[in-house]
């Protein structure tokens, strides 16, 4: 079904990229590790700047992805270690971000990224980073801290309930959606129906585990298209025909009429400004697996 | 056979509640069917591995909201589902009630029997049928026998079997929400779309009139997948193992009150069919 957008987009020309992530991204090297080598590729003639912000552990996180991006051939693998706003506003931490830097988000808590940087000098230099054409990375919270609002809390594996929902504002590098992580693992579609039920102008993305899409400029709008092993699932609410959102209890679970729902697998791409699922290419439909082994 | 309506089916999505603390809203439902016919009430625990433990739960649960007579069912192999017996047992029955367990061991051990035959008629005659959690997903012509939850759709790791065929296009999946098996079910619609795909939360039901509508009752949600605007599904083309494309499902999430249309594929929120019934369209 076609799914024409009522109303128009706030254009954007943003140059950059993002590359989001579902959680548990493959890293081992005897396995297809399609997302981190997607990582690499963006960072191979710069530096890779690991930001753990999200995270209580680390040091863990980032020997981790340390040894994958050198793995990967990365030469300047770089700690970002944001603990405290002051650190957000170090000199030293701001300089790392050169105009070459790839920046990656580890997972962790969505809200100690955009309380400890939201707003910083860190943060700024990223967005500018950004908009003149670098690459954002963010792996699960830092998945869910990308859009302008982001799901903070809700829980999974029940159906969406009016007082379940906690959302706050996010970092704001991608408008007009609101992101979900261990999307299929954590049954995770009660609470992102919900969050797009609040307000059907956000489309929700669900993105299953060792699943990412690639955000980029298309024309005036934004496309995305899908690596990895997962789904990703547009929950897009223009039409929603009637919700219960309004006059229900908060505790009633949620009426929502006429959601339409696009499940993409790998190498699909989606239109985020009409809104439209494209599949993939014929001559990626037979034989994307071997190519991407390569 | 007789010219009467057929008796409504209600259908559960598992782990309803039974004990008399709870509002065993759809056990009470069951009941006000069973006690408009004066009738009894048999628990089939065919699906079960437990029969005696489940039978019994039930027999206590519904004797405890006033039902006089509550039967068990106890099936456990094929021969006893041609016993005379067995079959007696269901000739003053008004309300058959399936519990859970697997839906494989419903249909192969009395598919196609004199029970069974038995089962239709009292449904013809206008008795109810309920069937929760495996006793739900057999209710269709064709049902979800076997798939990952917490796992989008793949082609590979679906199981479909024909059901007991009281229900025709859809098919029904439960503990929904509770075991994320929206993927599952998502597969199995693109399977074929001309399947409705109905996804039922645990303490919830559909209520299913004349084959025709119902209405949902229950805690829970109730998920509807149309696949009718499917508009590119990557089904046959990809490796088994791939997760799947399914562009332009349609999705309602519907709740306690609301109504669906299943002849139209329409919701019909509290709204709408209060809308509807004042032209007496809807009489449930």
């Amino acid at each position: 079904m076609s799914t024409k957008r009522l109303g128009k987009p706030r254009p954007s020309k943003t140059k950059g990229r993002l590359i989001i992530i579902g959680g548990r991204e493959e890293k081992r090297p005897d396995r297809d590790r399609h997302i981190v080598e997607e990582v690499a590729k963006a960072a191979h003639n710069g530096r890779l700047i690991v930001l753990t912000a999200a995270t209580q552990l680390p040091e863990e996180l980032w020997e981790d992805y340390r040894k994958v991006f050198k793995e990967l051939g990365v030469k300047n693998v770089e700690l970002l270690d944001v603990r405290t706003r002051e650190d957000a506003y170090d000199p030293k931490n701001v300089e790392k971000l050169t105009d070459d830097a790839v920046v990656f988000f580890t997972g962790g808590d969505q809200l100690r990224i955009t309380s400890q940087i939201g707003d910083s000098l860190v943060f700024r230099r990223m967005r500018d980073l950004y908009e003149n054409g670098g690459v954002i990375c963010g792996t699960s919270a830092g998945a869910a801290a990308a859009p302008e609002t982001m799901l903070i809390a809700g829980p999974s594996d029940e159906s969406g309930r009016v007082s379940a929902l906690d959302m706050a504002p996010g970092l704001g590098f991608i408008d007009n959606v609101v992101i979900d992580s261990h999307f299929a693992e954590r049954g995770r579609m009660g609470r992102l129906l919900g969050a797009v039920a609040q307000n059907p102008r956000n489309l929700g993305l669900g993105i299953d585990e060792n699943t990412a899409i690639v955000v980029e400029q298309n024309g005036n709008g934004k496309r995305f298209r899908v690596i990895g092993d997962g789904a990703v699932y547009v929950v897009d609410g223009t039409h929603i025909s009637y919700s219960s959102l309004s006059d229900r209890n908060a505790e009633g679970v949620l009426t929502i009429c006429n959601v339409i729902l696009n499940v993409l697998g790998a190498q699909d791409e989606y239109d985020l400004s009409k809104r439209l699922a494209l599949p993939r290419k014929p001559e990626q439909r037979n034989g994307s697996k071997k190519k991407s082994k390569s | 056979m007789s010219r009467k309506q057929k008796g409504p089916l209600i259908i559960i999505g598992g782990r309803e509640e039974l004990a008399e603390s709870g509002k065993r809203i759809i056990l009470k439902e069951v009941t006000q069917c069973v006690s408009q016919h004066k009738k009894g009430l048999v628990i089939v625990t065919v699906a079960t591995n437990l029969p005696e433990e489940i039978g019994a739960d039930y027999v206590r649960a519904f004797m405890s909201l006033g039902i006089r007579h509550v039967e068990v069912l106890d099936i456990r192999t094929r021969d006893q589902a041609f016993d005379a017996d067995n079959i007696q047992l269901l000739s003053d029955a008004c309300a058959i009630y399936f519990t859970g367990g697997d839906q494989l061991r419903i249909t192969s051990q009395i598919g196609g029997t004199p029970l069974f035959q038995r089962m239709l008629e009292i449904h013809q005659e206008g008795g109810v049928i309920a069937g929760t959690s495996a006793g739900a997903a057999a209710v269709p012509d064709t049902m979800l026998i076997s798939g990952d939850g917490k796992e989008s759709p793949r082609v590979a790791s679906l199981g479909m079997a024909p059901g007991l065929g009281l229900l025709k296009g859809v098919v029904v999946d439960s503990h929904f929400a509770e075991r994320g098996r929206l993927g599952r079910l998502l597969g199995a619609v693109a399977q074929n779309p001309s399947n409705l795909g109905i996804g039922i939360d645990e303490n919830t039901a559909i209520v299913v009139e004349n084959e025709q509508r119902f209405r949902v009752l229950g805690s829970g949600a109730v998920y509807i997948i149309d696949g009718q605007h499917i508009s590119y599904s990557s089904l046959s083309e990809e490796d088994p193992q791939g997760s799947m494309s399914i562009h332009g499902t349609q999705l309602h999430v519907l709740t306690a009150g609301d109504r669906y249309d299943l002849l139209q594929r329409q919701p019909l929120p509290p709204r709408k069919w209060k809308a509807a019934q004042q032209h007496q369209e809807f009489t449930l």
